[in-house]
């Protein structure tokens, strides 16, 4: 399952569906949105996305994940929309037979979701709204 | 008789240069049936200042996928401009 979602992401549902009984490990990553920044408090984050190039791109990572390591499920969802503090932002997991494979595959997906994907954030603070600066989008 | 061809190009914006132009599209005409990024690029800079294109570290997406200043669009592509990501 790879998409964006205005809806909460429960990491229970997630551990469900990738759950697989030939399988002996399951590694996830989830980003959450944190409570302050350099400056100071922050209240929460609103999320903006080309939703159909990011689904796009999830999908080539999905693909580059399951060709280089043996695998059984992936799954890479992003949040939109506004994120309060302490909510699931993205989350990356992967189940393969051994833990090896799921630890490289994971990392692989959240680094490209984060260097790949045309994502946007902006904090809401005690000082107002801000965008935070990004990176140049790698192809 | 006007017989000055003109193409319309419909520019996706998201972020902060959405908010900078309180639209999500720019709709702009160019007289040729094709222009390249990079032309793309100059032109908006001159008709868009306020959206500091020259100040931002931007690429475009031309049907979902980044594309070099070389390539040529025209009025079926799908053209967004892509400002710095932060996703995560």
């Amino acid at each position: 399952m790879i998409s964006t979602t205005k809806d909460t992401i429960y990491q229970t549902k997630i551990f469900d569906q990738i759950k697989d009984d030939s399988c002996g490990a399951i590694v996830s990553f989830t980003g959450l949105v944190r409570d302050h920044n350099s400056k100071g408090k922050v209240e929460g984050i609103f999320y903006e996305a080309y939703d159909e190039m990011v689904e796009e791109i999830l999908r080539n990572i999905e693909k580059e994940v399951f060709k280089n390591w043996n695998i059984k499920k992936f799954i890479a969802v992003h949040r939109t929309g506004y994120v309060q503090v302490g909510e699931i932002s993205v989350i990356v997991a992967v189940t393969s037979e051994h833990r090896k494979e799921a630890f490289e595959a994971c990392s692989y997906g959240i680094e490209n979701i984060k260097k790949r994907c045309p994502i946007w954030k902006k904090e809401k603070t005690q000082f107002g709204n801000e965008w935070i600066e990004g990176v140049k989008i790698s192809e | 008789m006007n017989l000055t061809e003109y193409t319309t190009l419909k520019i996706r914006l998201f972020g902060i240069l959405r908010e900078k132009m309180d639209s999500d599209n720019l709709i702009i005409s160019i007289h040729n049936t094709s222009i390249s990024l990079k032309e793309l690029r100059k032109y908006l800079e001159e008709l868009y200042p306020s959206l500091g294109l020259n100040e931002i570290n931007i690429v475009f997406a031309v049907n979902k996928v980044i594309r070099n200043d070389y390539m040529n669009v025209k009025s079926s592509d799908e053209i967004a401009i892509i400002p710095p990501i932060s996703g995560g």
